[in-house]
C-alpha cells in the first residue's frame, strides 16, 4: 500500500463521526475553551452517539431521499477562518457583530445563550448536534439599545471545498425595541466545488424588536446545505425571514417560528429555483404559544429538469394562543415532466378563537399565459423565465430596505437568464 | 307599564366603566333619537339592554313593560320584545335568510307550534317587496357577501317580521348612500304605531331627516346631558358637541 | 321522499340491547384455531382458509401504526375480543323468519320499514352474520348480484375471486389484515353491464354483544356502464368496554360504470373504527365516496380511489363530527393512475367539547401522466376551548400536465355571531346548531333525501349540551 493510499485513509478515518475518537480528537484540541462549552459540545456529541439509527418510517423525512444528506461522503473540518466572513463596517452604534471564534478568546460569556436555546427538532438533529460539538465558527449578532440600524449587515458563509464539512453556530439576539436588518449570503466554492455547510442558527428577539433577514444562497450544484434556525420572538416582536435559494445539490432548510409574547409576528418566505437534479427540502413549522399572534408563510418552488423539492409545513396553535391568525401556502410550478414536487402543509389547532389557513397548489405554467407572451413576440424560453420570475418574486417583495430587495430580485433574475 | 324605561343604568366592559348612570324612558308609540359623540357610550347602551354578555351591568335598572332585563339571556330578551338593529350585522354562512327568520319566529312560539310555510312566505315576500328585495334573497346566507345597504336592509326586514314592541337602531345609517338610507328609513316609518317604542342611535342628523324624532337626546360620557325636540338635532349639526358637554359641565 | 317525522332518530338510537343466544361463538382472543373455526364454520374452500390464515401471520408481524397514527391504537386489547359470533350462517329472505330478538333490533332501527318505502335491496348483518338479505326480484332476472360475502365466494367463485384482495391487498395496513383474517359478513354485489339500479341498496351492520368485533367485508363490482348507489348504517350498544369494527371495502367500477358509496356512522363511545374503503376506477368511471362519520371512540378512514383508466373521476365527500371523548381521524386517497383523470375531495369536520378531528390526505400523480386535476378543500370548525383540529395532506405531483390545488381553513362559531343570532330570539343551542348546519348544508345536499333529513337531526341533536 503506497504511502498516499494510506494517508487518505486515515485522513477519512478521522473524520468518521461513527467514531468516538473523533470527538475525542477534536476536544482535545480545543481544550483552551471555557468549561460550559466544552460541556456543551460534549453534551451534544452525547446526543448524536445516542441518536437512533434512521428509520424508514421518520415522518419528518417524508419524501426525502435521505441518503443525499448522509455524514459518510465528509473527511475533514473546513477550515473555520476561510468559512465565515462578516463584511467590513459591519457593526455600528448599539448593533454589534462578531465571529463566534474571535468571542471565545474574549468575551465567551457572550455566547453563553447558544445551549440554552434548542435547534428547530424537525428532523435534521443528527446536523444540530454535530454542528453544536463540532462548530469553530459562526456569528453573534446583538443589538442592546432602542436602535434603527437601516444599512444592513452583511454575513458570507463560504462553501468548503469537496468532502469538507463547515460547521456555523450562530446567534441573534435583539434586546427591546431595537431594529436590525441582515443579509446573510452563501456562496460557492469555485475551485474545488462540493463541500457541505451545517448552519445552525439561535435567535432570540426581545420586547419590540425586529429582524428582517435576508437569506441569497448561490453554493455550488454540488454542494450540500443543511440550514437550521429556530426563531424566538417576544412581545410584539416582528421578525421576517426572506430566502432566494439557487444553488446547492441537496438542501435541507428546517425553519422554526415560535411566537413566544403576544402580539408578535413571523414573516417566512422562500422561493426556490431548481435545474438538473436539485433537492431542496424544507420543513417549517410555526408555533403559536401566546394570543394575539400572526404569522405567515409563502414558499414557492420552481422545478425544471429532475428537480425536486419538498414542502412540509405545520402551523401549530397551542391552546393559549388565542386570537391566532396563522396562513402557510406552498406553491410550485412544475416545468418538466420530471421535475417533482411534494407538499405536506399541516395544522394542529387547539386554540378556538383562530383563524388558520392552508394552501397547496402544483401546476404547470398555464398555457395561455405562456400564449398570451409569445403572442408579444417573446420566445417560449423567455416566456417561462419571465413568467418564473413574477412567480418565484412574490415571496421576496416583501423585503422592506429597498436596495436589499432590489438586489435580491436582480439576483433572482440573473440566476433565470444564465 | 307601557314603555322601555332605562334607569341610572351603570355598565362596564373589562373594569371600564361606559355607562354612568344613563336614565331615559321609551313610552309606546314615541321616537326617541340619542346622538353623541364617538365614544359618548351609545352602541354600549344598546348591546347592554340586548344583553350582550361581554358587559357588566354594575347598577340600574331596565324595565321592559313590567321586567327588568338586567340580567337575562340575550334570547329571552329578544323574545319579551326587544329589537336590536345592529350596526355591523354578522355574518352566517350556509345558514339562509328564510330559515334564520322562520327559526326566530319558531323560538316565539310553544314547544310543538311552528310557522306555516305558505304563510310564512307570504308575509315574508311583502315585506321584502316593500323594502325593494329581491326574493332570491331568501335563499342567500345570513348577511354573507352582503352590501353595506343590503345588510341593512336586511336587518329591518328580520325587524318587520319579528313584530318587536320596543326597536333600538344602532346607527343604522352608518354605509348607506342616500338612495338606501330613504328606503330604510321607510321600513322603520312603516313601524311606527302607537304599539311599538323606537330609539333610533346616531352620530348624523341625516337620518333624523328621514325619520323624525319626537324627542332628540343628547349622550355624553356615559350619561344623557341634554333633552330636546326635533330641533335639538339641527342645533348639533350647527354648533357641534363640544357645546352641549361644556353646557353639561357648566 | 319520506316524512322527516316518521323516520325515528336519535342520538341513541342504536343505544339500546336486546340478549341474544349464539348459536356459533369463536370464543375469546384471536388465534389459528379461531380462524380455522370461522372457515370451518362456513364450510369455505380450501383457498379461503389458506387466504386467511397468511393474513393472520401478516397482521401479527405488522406493527401498530402509531409512528403517525394515534397512541389510542395501544388501547385495543385484541385477546379480549370476540371474533365471531353468530346464530346461523345463512340470512332470511323474509323478515318473519328472521329469529324474534334480532328483528325487535332492526324494528326499532326502522330497517324493515325503510325497505318498504325506498330501498332496492337490503342486507341486515348482526354481529357477525347476516340475518337478512334480499333484493328486489326484477334486479334478480336482470342478473343484479346482491348476497354475502360467504355466499359470494362459494357460489359466484368466477366473479368475485378475480377482485377479491386485489384492490386493498392483506398487507395493506394491519387491519385490513385482520379484517382478511376474521372476515364475515358484508355485501358482495354484482351489476351486469349497462344496468342501472334506480333505488339505493343499503346494508345495516349492528354490532350487539360486548367486546365484538366486527370484521365485514364488501365487494361492490359493476360492470361496463352500469350505475348503483350502495348506503350503509352502522350502530351499537354502549358498552363500558371497547367494541372494534374493522372492516374492508373494495369497489370495483370498470369502463363507464358509476358507484356511489354512501354511509352513515353513528357508533357508540366505545368503538373502535378502523375501516379501509378504496376503489378501483377504469376509463370514464366514476366512484364518490360520501362518508358521515358520527360518534365511535376513533375512526381511521380514508377512502381511496385508483384511477386506473382513462378520464376516470374519483370524489370523497366526508362530514365528521368528534364530541367530547372522540376523535376523528378521516381523511382520502387519490392514486391518480391514468391520463386526464380527475378527483375532488371535499371535508367538513366539526370538533365539539374535547372531541379532535384530523385530516389525512394523500394525492398522487406520477409525471408520466398527461392532464390531471385534483382539488382538496377541507374545513374545520371548533366550537368549544378545548376541541382540536389537525390537517394533514401529502401531496406529491410530478410532470408538468398536472395540477392540484389544496386549500384548508380552520374557523369557530363566534361569540358575536351567537350574540346576533340570540338577539333575534334563538336560544344558545339553537344558534349554535343553525351555525353548525349552515357550515356543512352543502355537503348534506350530497346525501339522498332520507339520509339528509336523518344527518341534520343527529347534527343538531349531537349539538345538545354542547354550549355553556
Amino acid at each position: 500500500m503506497s504511502q498516499e493510499t494510506l494517508s487518505i485513509i486515515s485522513s477519512m478515518d478521522s473524520y468518521s463521526f461513527k467514531q468516538p475518537e473523533t470527538f475525542t480528537h477534536f476536544a482535545e484540541s480545543r481544550s483552551w475553551e471555557p468549561g460550559w462549552l466544552a460541556d456543551y459540545r460534549k453534551e451534544c456529541w452525547d446526543s448524536f452517539a445516542s441518536l437512533p439509527e434512521r428509520l424508514l418510517k421518520d415522518e419528518t423525512w417524508r419524501f426525502s431521499p435521505r441518503a443525499r444528506f448522509g455524514l459518510n461522503k465528509i473527511n475533514g473540518l473546513a477550515d473555520p477562518k476561510e468559512s465565515l466572513i462578516i463584511e467590513e463596517n459591519s457593526s455600528k452604534d448599539g448593533v454589534s457583530i462578531d465571529l463566534f471564534d474571535r468571542l471565545i478568546l474574549d468575551q465567551p460569556h457572550c455566547l453563553s445563550l447558544l445551549p440554552k436555546i434548542a435547534g428547530p427538532d424537525l428532523g435534521a438533529n443528527d446536523y444540530s448536534l454535530l454542528t453544536g460539538a463540532f462548530a469553530e465558527t459562526g456569528y453573534l449578532l446583538r443589538a442592546n439599545r432602542s436602535v434603527h440600524s437601516g444599512q444592513p449587515i452583511i454575513v458570507k458563509h463560504i462553501e468548503p471545498e469537496a468532502g469538507k464539512i463547515a460547521f456555523h453556530h450562530s446567534l441573534i439576539e435583539l434586546e427591546a425595541n431595537t431594529e436590525v436588518t441582515l443579509v446573510e449570503k452563501f456562496i460557492a466554492n469555485e475551485t474545488n466545488p462540493g463541500g457541505t455547510i451545517s448552519s445552525l442558527l439561535k435567535v432570540r428577539l426581545g420586547d419590540g424588536a425586529r429582524l428582517h433577514r435576508i437569506v441569497l444562497q448561490q453554493c455550488s450544484k454540488s454542494a450540500t446545505l443543511v440550514q437550521l434556525e429556530n426563531f424566538i420572538i417576544g412581545k410584539d416582536g416582528y421578525l421576517s425571514s426572506t430566502n432566494l435559494h439557487l444553488g446547492c445539490g441537496q438542501t435541507r432548510v428546517e425553519s422554526k417560528g415560535v411566537l413566544n409574547g403576544p402580539g408578535s409576528h413571523f414573516e417566512y418566505g422562500s422561493a426556490h429555483s431548481g435545474d438538473s437534479n436539485q433537492l431542496f427540502d424544507q420543513r417549517t413549522i410555526q408555533v403559536h404559544e401566546a394570543p394575539n399572534c400572526t404569522s405567515n408563510l409563502l414558499c414557492k418552488n420552481v422545478l425544471r429538469n429532475e428537480a425536486k423539492s419538498i414542502f412540509s409545513g405545520l402551523i401549530k396553535v397551542r391552546k393559549e394562543a388565542q386570537h391566532t391568525d396563522a396562513y402557510q401556502t406552498n406553491r410550485n410550478l412544475l416545468l418538466s415532466s420530471e421535475a417533482k414536487a411534494d407538499s405536506l402543509p399541516g395544522l394542529e389547532i387547539l386554540a378556538n378563537e383562530v383563524k388558520c389557513s392552508h394552501g397547496a397548489t402544483t401546476s404547470r405554467i398555464d398555457p395561455q399565459e405562456l400564449f398570451y407572451l409569445q403572442s408579444r413576440g417573446m420566445s417560449l424560453k423567455d416566456a417561462e423565465k419571465l413568467i418564473a420570475l413574477g412567480f418565484l418574486s412574490g415571496p421576496l417583495n416583501s423585503v422592506s430596505h429597498e436596495p436589499t430587495r432590489e438586489w435580491i430580485l436582480n439576483s433572482l433574475a440573473d440566476s433565470l437568464e444564465s | 307599564m307601557n314603555s322601555l324605561k332605562i334607569e341610572n343604568l351603570q355598565a362596564s366592559i373589562e373594569d371600564k366603566p361606559i355607562l354612568n348612570g344613563l336614565t331615559l324612558e321609551i313610552p309606546k308609540g314615541e321616537v326617541h333619537a340619542i346622538m353623541g359623540p364617538n365614544g359618548s357610550g351609545k352602541s354600549t347602551l344598546a348591546k347592554v339592554l340586548a344583553g350582550h354578555p361581554d358587559y357588566k351591568v354594575t347598577g340600574g335598572t331596565a324595565i321592559l313593560d313590567n321586567e327588568n332585563l338586567i340580567g337575562m339571556e340575550p334570547d329571552e330578551i329578544s323574545r319579551l320584545g326587544l329589537f336590536l338593529a345592529f350596526q355591523y350585522p354578522m355574518e352566517v354562512a350556509g345558514v339562509s335568510i328564510a330559515n334564520f327568520i322562520r327559526a326566530a319566529r319558531n323560538a316565539r312560539l310553544g314547544k310543538d307550534e311552528k310557522v306555516k310555510a305558505v304563510d310564512f312566505y307570504k308575509e315574508l315576500y311583502e315585506h321584502m317587496d316593500a323594502l325593494g328585495m329581491d326574493r332570491k334573497f331568501t335563499s342567500r346566507s345570513l348577511n354573507d357577501g352582503f352590501s353595506g345597504g343590503e345588510k341593512k336592509r336586511c336587518e329591518i326586514l328580520q325587524m318587520s317580521m319579528l313584530n318587536p314592541k320596543y326597536c333600538i337602531l344602532d346607527e343604522t345609517d352608518s354605509g348607506l348612500d342616500i338612495d338606501a338610507l330613504r328606503v330604510v328609513s321607510e321600513g322603520v316609518n312603516r313601524m311606527r304605531n302607537p304599539e311599538r317604542g323606537i330609539l333610533v342611535i346616531t352620530h348624523y342628523q341625516r337620518l333624523l331627516d328621514y325619520i323624525v324624532p319626537d324627542f332628540v337626546h343628547v349622550m355624553s360620557e356615559g350619561k344623557i346631558v341634554r333633552t330636546g325636540g326635533k330641533d335639538l338635532a339641527l342645533e348639533l349639526e350647527d354648533r357641534g358637541y363640544d357645546w352641549v358637554k361644556q353646557e353639561a359641565v357648566a | 321522499m319520506i316524512n322527516p317525522s316518521q323516520v325515528a332518530v336519535d342520538r341513541d338510537k342504536g343505544n339500546f340491547h336486546y340478549d341474544t343466544d349464539y348459536s356459533f361463538d369463536a370464543g375469546v382472543g384471536l388465534s389459528e384455531e379461531v380462524v380455522r373455526y370461522i372457515s370451518e364454520v362456513k364450510n369455505e374452500e380450501p383457498w379461503v382458509l389458506d387466504f386467511r390464515l397468511k393474513a393472520l401471520d401478516t397482521f401479527l408481524k405488522k406493527p401498530m401504526p402509531t409512528h403517525w397514527a394515534t397512541d389510542d391504537l395501544k388501547n385495543i386489547n385484541f385477546d379480549v375480543i370476540r371474533y365471531y359470533l353468530a346464530k346461523g350462517q345463512k340470512p332470511s329472505r323474509t323478515w318473519e323468519e328472521v329469529p324474534d330478538d334480532i328483528k325487535k333490533t332492526f324494528e326499532r332501527l326502522g330497517i324493515p320499514e325503510q325497505e318498504r318505502k325506498f330501498l332496492a335491496g337490503v342486507e341486515a348483518q348482526f354481529d357477525s352474520e347476516a340475518a337478512y338479505s334480499r333484493m328486489k326480484e326484477d334486479l334478480e332476472k336482470e342478473g343484479v348480484i346482491f348476497v354475502g360475502s360467504t355466499e359470494g365466494l362459494k357460489e359466484y367463485p368466477e366473479i368475485f375471486r378475480k377482485w377479491f384482495g386485489k384492490v386493498i391487498p392483506t398487507s395493506d395496513n394491519k387491519f385490513s389484515a385482520l379484517n382478511s383474517a376474521v372476515f364475515s359478513g358484508g355485501s358482495f354485489i354484482y351489476i351486469p353491464p349497462g344496468v342501472k339500479l334506480a333505488q339505493p341498496l343499503q346494508a345495516y351492520f349492528r354490532i350487539n354483544a360486548e367486546n365484538f368485533g366486527q370484521f365485514e367485508r364488501t365487494l361492490i363490482i359493476a360492470d361496463e356502464g352500469s350505475e348503483v348507489m350502495y348506503m350503509e348504517g352502522c350502530t351499537a350498544p354502549k358498552f363500558e368496554t371497547s367494541t372494534l369494527h374493522s372492516a374492508v371495502v373494495e369497489l370495483v367500477a370498470l369502463k363507464g360504470a358509476k358507484i356511489q358509496y354512501i354511509t352513515v356512522q353513528n357508533w357508540s363511545n366505545n368503538v373502535f373504527n378502523l375501516v379501509t374503503k378504496r376503489a378501483l376506477a377504469e376509463e370514464e368511471a366514476e366512484v364518490r365516496w360520501i362518508d358521515c362519520n358520527i360518534g365511535s371512540r376513533l375512526t381511521m378512514k380514508y377512502p381511496g380511489v385508483i384511477l386506473r383508466g382513462r378520464k376516470a373521476r374519483g370524489e370523497v365527500i366526508s362530514i365528521a363530527l368528534a364530541n367530547d371523548g372522540q376523535h376523528q381521524d378521516t381523511g382520502a386517497k387519490m392514486v391518480h393512475a391514468a391520463d386526464e383523470t380527475t378527483s375532488n375531495v371535499v371535508s367538513k369536520s366539526i370538533s365539539i367539547g374535547k372531541g379532535r378531528s384530523s385530516y389525512r390526505g394523500l394525492v398522487q400523480m406520477p409525471g408520466h401522466l398527461k392532464g390531471c386535476k385534483n382539488n382538496t378543500e377541507c374545513d374545520a370548525l371548533l366550537i368549544n376551548n378545548n376541541s382540536q383540529t389537525d390537517t394533514y395532506p401529502a401531496i406529491t405531483v410530478q410532470g408538468d400536465d398536472n395540477s392540484v390545488q389544496h386549500e384548508a381553513s380552520v374557523s369557530k362559531v363566534s361569540a358575536e355571531q351567537i350574540f346576533y343570532m340570540q338577539q333575534r330570539g334563538l336560544s344558545e343551542a339553537e344558534a349554535m346548531s343553525l351555525c353548525v348546519n349552515g357550515f356543512v348544508n352543502d355537503l348534506i345536499r350530497e346525501f339522498p333525501m332520507e339520509y339528509s333529513v336523518e344527518l341534520k337531526r343527529l347534527i343538531e341533536l349531537e349539538m345538545e349540551g354542547s354550549v355553556g
